[in-house]
């Protein structure tokens, strides 16, 4: 007789037993694989690391942002050297000019300063002989006051007819007009002589002038200067973005910018991969595997990933990777040279 | 994920840690336990001595006892040989032509450990039991302290810390023996204040014979899936007295010596047969889980429901970060620290407290400091899954030895 509390039991069991047994060699399986995969990682030097950078990318799409954004700033830079390259042109031009002008008020300032030199004692003289004729004259003066007196006097008792009297007044005015003329030909003659000595005022007027000219040069030369330092800062910047640029142009992610190349491999310092090298992918992380491309160029770019298993931080190159089966670059490893195994 | 294994290891950490601080603390407080002893009691005694493949062991073992203090005509020792396929028997017989206080029992066909256990006690005549390793070594007093522990007929079950007899002998038995201590002179000490021991080992486990006759039934019952259950008698004898309303206890006073396993077999086979008794043991609880909430102590609940539970989890982190590939990264030199200093923590404890356990080179502990990742990880889960094994454990393949 069958108990059916004994075959439930026995086949409770017999699935037990099956149970554990395939999860017990499972998980022991798995650990074992998990050392393997921990010592073959310890020592191998082919496996790189495959991702796909999309336009879409964050990376990509900072870096298009940052190009942009250079490639801008060389624009206005161009932009700001041009107006310092006009300024400056236009800047020398009036330094020039003022240059001369300045060269010009030297020579002219030296030769009236000669003349003044050689003017002053002759005018002096003059002017001495001129203040004696005067005097002399002043003295003649003071006689016709007396004549025209004696003419007065003359007319009253007749001996003169009018006309002659008038004759005579008209001679007399004259004659002061002329000493008049004496005394301001005298006066205007000593501020001749006061204006041609070193401290006069017309001297102080040029010599001003003179310093405004120097002044004007002085802040025209620091305007150039600071022009050309400006000018050349601006240059060094075009320098260093056009450069920043280029190199932005030889990385992987522009590549990825203008979608001509998607596929790269992140190769440890420890690897060594060269271009053309072919590319091996596996099924099972490190067994059977096959031939999925090759590489397509290296890139001296360091990049810093989390090791696949370890979870450590790992610095290397980037290499693009050309891939016959596209879908290879969506595993975690690929391995370089060769299969890692032989299969 | 992260933040789950985060939040469980600092569960882990922390109820461990409120444990021991209370238990350092306690331990200070009541340096020699809460209970007030009887010496005077002298009940009639039968040790139990079960036998398998132990070879000159046994002979050692029924020395000490034969060396005890305790009323010799109020003490007898019951050996069973469980067919053992060495000179075990031969030694048994040697000692039963010295000791006239012996009674052998050979068994024709290998029954397993409770099963001698339980026959042995249906021999035995005394007031008292106790169940003592064939590879326990007892201190002359040490049966005296044991006995003068049941003053209360409550009492029902006693044991006696295990101090290791080889804590030298290689790394392996250094760890064991920092783990021993820890084990049984810290973290016991608040069950051994309430007088609810969850676990007396069976090494040395001195109980009532009419609790034990009590509880018989319900440990000769015991099955897995209809296959016979030979481990881990001694956690479910505890369990079972615990729950017939009795009180358990470990008596510090008592001293003992036990060889813990110096080869990594050993060890190993060792701590399957000990995971398999806490797997079973925590089924056993879920089943009766409504009788220890209206029965037991709530600090029982660590012992019979936390820990079980923490470990899982413990288990299923270390599974997760595995499978997801952390598994080296997550040794960081973080945990590798915590790990060093709970370690110095628990040696500097041992050799301030045991003198006797002496480690004579401590830093070789931490070596198997990480041990805790592979009793999680793969032995919870292989205990779990091979619970219809009932062999003896460590002695089953030994070869027959020359006398």
């Amino acid at each position: 007789v069958i108990n059916p509390r004994v075959v439930l039991t026995k086949t409770a069991l017999y699935l037990y037993r099956t149970f554990a047994l395939i999860t017990l060699y499972g998980v022991l399986a798995g650990v074992m694989s998990y050392l393997v995969l921990l010592g073959f990682f310890a020592v191998s030097s082919s496996w790189v690391a495959p991702f796909i950078i999309a336009s879409t990318d964050t990376q990509v799409l900072d870096l298009t942002g940052k190009i942009v954004q250079s490639q801008q700033n060389i624009e206005n830079l161009f932009v700001d050297l041009n107006k310092w390259n006009k300024n400056l042109e236009a800047m020398k031009d009036s330094q020039k000019q003022l240059l001369s002008l300045n060269d010009e008020f030297r020579a002219a300032l030296s030769r009236q300063k000669h003349a003044d030199a050689q003017d002053v004692p002759e005018l002096y003289q003059l002017n001495q002989r001129k203040s004696a004729d005067n005097i002399v004259t002043e003295h003649v003066m003071h006689d016709a006051a007396e004549l025209e007196t004696q003419v007065e006097q003359d007319l009253k008792a007749g001996l003169i007819t009018k006309e002659d009297a008038l004759q005579s007044r008209m001679q007399i005015r004259a004659s002061r007009n002329l000493a008049t003329d004496g005394n301001i030909a005298e006066t205007m003659m000593r501020d001749v002589i006061r204006q041609k000595l070193p401290h006069s005022t017309s001297n102080m007027d040029t010599m001003a002038r003179r310093a405004e000219l120097a002044n004007s040069l002085v802040e025209l030369t620091a305007e150039i200067n600071t022009a050309e330092s400006q000018r050349v800062a601006d240059q060094v910047q075009i320098a260093t973005l056009t450069s920043a640029i280029n190199l932005a142009k030889r990385s992987p992610l522009y590549k990825a910018i203008s979608g001509n190349t998607t596929k790269f491999a992140f190769v440890p310092y420890d690897n060594e991969v060269h271009t053309g090298d072919p590319v091996y992918g596996c099924y099972l992380m490190i067994v059977i595997c096959r031939k999925v491309g090759v590489i397509g160029a290296t890139y001296d770019v360091e990049e810093k990933i989390t090791h696949p298993l370890f979870h450590t931080d790992v610095r290397g190159n980037l290499a693009e990777l050309k891939l016959s089966i596209p879908k290879a670059a969506k595993k975690n490893v690929l391995f370089v040279g060769g299969k890692p195994w032989l299969f | 994920m992260e933040f789950l294994i985060f939040l469980t290891t600092a569960i882990l950490w922390l109820g461990g840690t409120l444990i021991y601080v209370a238990a350092g603390i306690l331990r200070l407080h009541y340096p020699k336990g809460r209970l007030k002893k009887d010496y005077s009691l002298k009940p009639t005694l039968s040790i139990l001595l079960p036998c398998y493949n132990e070879g000159r062991t046994v002979y050692d073992t029924i020395e000490s006892i034969n060396q005890s203090n305790y009323p010799k005509d109020r003490l007898e020792i019951i050996v069973t040989d469980d067919c053992s396929v060495d000179d075990s028997f031969e030694w048994i017989q040697k000692a039963q032509e010295e000791h006239h206080n012996l009674t052998v029992i050979r068994n024709e066909k290998n029954l397993g450990k409770t099963h001698v256990i339980l026959n042995a006690m249906r021999t035995s005549k005394a007031d008292m039991v106790m169940i003592v390793d064939s590879d326990t070594v007892l201190h002359p007093d040490a049966i005296d302290e044991v006995m003068a522990c049941f003053t209360s007929p409550k009492m029902g079950a006693v044991g006696i810390p295990a101090s290791v007899k080889n804590p030298n002998e290689n790394s392996l038995t250094a760890y064991q023996t920092a783990v021993y201590y820890s084990g049984f002179r810290i973290y016991r000490i608040p069950q051994v204040i309430l007088n609810q021991v969850g676990c007396i080992g069976g090494y040395a486990l001195a109980i009532r014979r009419h609790v034990f006759m009590e509880i018989a039934p319900k440990l000769e019952e015991r099955r897995f899936l209809g296959c016979v259950v030979n481990d881990g008698e001694d956690r479910y004898i505890t369990h079972l007295t615990l729950l017939a309303g009795y009180e358990t206890y470990q008596d510090s006073d008592a001293v003992c010596w036990t060889s813990v396993p110096a080869d990594h077999l050993k060890y190993w086979g060792q701590q399957m047969r000990w995971r398999r008794t806490f797997v079973r043991d925590f089924i056993f609880t879920l089943q009766t889980l409504w009788k220890h909430v209206c029965d037991l102590h709530p600090s029982l609940f660590h012992t019979y429901i936390v820990i079980p539970l923490a470990l899982a989890v413990a288990g299923l982190d270390v599974a997760m970060v595995v499978l997801t590939g952390g598994g080296v990264a997550w040794f960081d030199h973080h945990r590798l620290f915590a790990y060093m200093a709970v370690s110095f923590l628990v040696l500097a404890l041992a050799r301030h407290f045991k003198k006797d356990q002496d480690l004579s080179n401590p830093l070789r502990v931490l070596i198997y400091a990480p041990w805790w990742i592979v009793n999680n990880f793969y032995l919870t889960l292989a205990a779990a899954l091979t619970l219809d094994n009932g062999d003896w454990g460590n002695r089953d393949k030994k070869k027959k030895e020359t006398k």
